[in-house]
């Protein structure tokens, strides 16, 4: 991070805030679609008893995948709270530090105390920025977390298009149920995507 | 600090910002409200706790919709933030008294968009709706506004309605029993002594019930303690028309 200006960062910053709003509000709306989905499966899937039995375990895997989606999203919010509160924490006492690091030398010369604030503020800015370092850690720790899920949905999504093959009788139903899995998971992807760039933009 | 939705209409919102946890400054709310893609800031609050808002606040609107803000008026707890702010969005038109602009700009930020307020009041557009600036002076400042939304019917009452409460609060005066005056009896203890020795003039007082009476109000949102609602609106506009201010002594 150290290798932007103040200005970049808080451009940045204000990136992720908006980017973060945009992202938990997409992926909600996605979110209730795949539950719908899954849904509707499990309802074709209860209509045919036990010949559609395997692609029942598929649909509830499914279900059971975006509620998990769903908890990592919350925790990602989570994970954003610490880094935006540290650089906002860094934008006040910059702030401040500038309103001292604006009187010439010899002012400062005749007031040592100045000097001693400013070495403060130097100190409390690394400190800061030692904490940023960790709640980026945690950042992409989460966004792991919510890729892993995702590729877990994508792994269902294959077994549930695999046993849609096998059904001769209702082929057409589950094909298009799958489908419509299928372009729900990589919007879903896509969406990830778009966030985890907009963060990289920031915090490498 | 915690952010919560009051308000909600289609897109039209009212949010709370509440219970800040840096306790060597006065607590104080701060309210957003939201219309279409706007949104607008109500007492943005003060430069220590300003990181702590902003991280709430942001949960709930994204920053780039924050196009406004009202300042009630010139108090540090309530504008001192305007620096970091307009660091954050140097297109936000601030509104505040006209008596203020000149003393609001020794917070910083020069170069702000700060509109002066005429006396006799006026509105501010926020997206597709209109807010009124209904004046409020000498309670406590001397240039003081409130400002009303006649479509959620909420008064942000600033300074007035103020509750000292302890931290952990909630953003409501307790509602859950309405129809009984025990809760409003119990929280209004805790507003007593601010109103009474903040508040200089019982003219000015008489008058602001006198208008606010007249309003159709379901959340009276104060920019310290908690938001009075329903039965408990009127309750306090009664309770501060009986009181007497601008008093130093207990």
């Amino acid at each position: 991070m150290s290798h932007l200006s103040l200005e970049e960062m808080r451009s940045g910053f204000l990136g992720i805030a908006d980017a973060t709003f945009e992202f938990q509000r997409n992926l909600k709306r996605r979110l209730r679609e795949i539950d719908r989905k899954a849904l509707n499966a499990q309802v074709l899937v209860r209509r045919h008893g036990q010949e559609l039995a395997g692609y029942g375990v598929v649909a509830r895997s499914f279900r059971d995948g975006a509620q998990r989606l769903q908890q990592a999203a919350m925790q990602l919010q989570h994970a954003i709270h610490p880094l935006m509160l540290g650089f906002m924490e860094t934008l006040r006492d910059s702030h401040q530090a500038e309103q001292l690091q604006r009187l010439s030398v010899a002012v400062r010369e005749r007031a040592p105390q100045l000097n001693e604030t400013l070495r403060r503020h130097q100190h409390m800015l690394e400190m800061r920025s030692d904490q940023s370092r960790h709640a980026t850690l945690r950042l992409s720790h989460m966004l792991k977390r919510v890729e892993h899920i995702v590729t877990e949905l994508e792994y269902v999504v294959i077994n549930g298009r695999i046993e849609a093959a096998l059904k001769t009788d209702v082929r057409t139903a589950l094909t298009q149920v799958s489908a419509d899995m299928n372009k729900a998971v990589i919007q879903v992807r896509q969406l990830l995507r778009e966030y985890a760039a907009s963060i990289g933009r920031v915090l490498p | 600090m915690k952010a919560e939705k009051f308000y909600s209409e289609g897109s039209h919102n009212w949010f709370i910002v509440y219970d800040q946890s840096e306790a060597r400054v006065i607590d104080s709310n701060v309210y957003a409200v939201q219309i279409d893609e706007s949104t607008l800031l109500c007492d943005p609050g003060g430069f220590e706790v300003f990181p702590q808002v902003f991280s709430a606040l942001v949960d709930m609107v994204p920053p780039s919709s924050i196009t406004a803000a009202f300042v009630s008026h010139q108090d540090p707890d309530i504008a001192s933030s305007l620096p970091l702010w307009n660091a954050c969005g140097a297109d936000i038109v601030w509104h505040t008294s006209a008596l203020w602009v000149g003393f609001i700009r020794h917070y910083g930020a020069l170069e702000a968009n700060i509109q002066g307020i005429a006396d006799e009041g006026g509105e501010i557009v926020v997206g597709s709706g209109r807010l009124q600036l209904i004046p409020a002076h000498y309670l406590h400042s001397s240039g003081n506004f409130n400002l009303y939304d006649a479509a959620a019917k909420v008064l942000f009452s600033g300074d007035i309605g103020a509750a000292l409460l302890p931290p952990g609060h909630q953003p409501f005066v307790e509602r859950r029993n309405i129809d009984s005056p025990e809760a409003f009896d119990a929280h209004i203890k805790h507003a007593e002594f601010f109103h009474r020795r903040w508040m200089p003039s019982n003219t000015a007082k008489r008058a602001w019930c006198d208008r606010v009476s007249s309003l159709d109000i379901d959340f009276l949102c104060p920019q310290h303690g908690a938001i009075y609602t329903g039965k408990n609106v009127e309750r306090f506009i009664e309770w501060f028309d009986g009181l007497e201010v601008g008093c130093a002594s207990n």
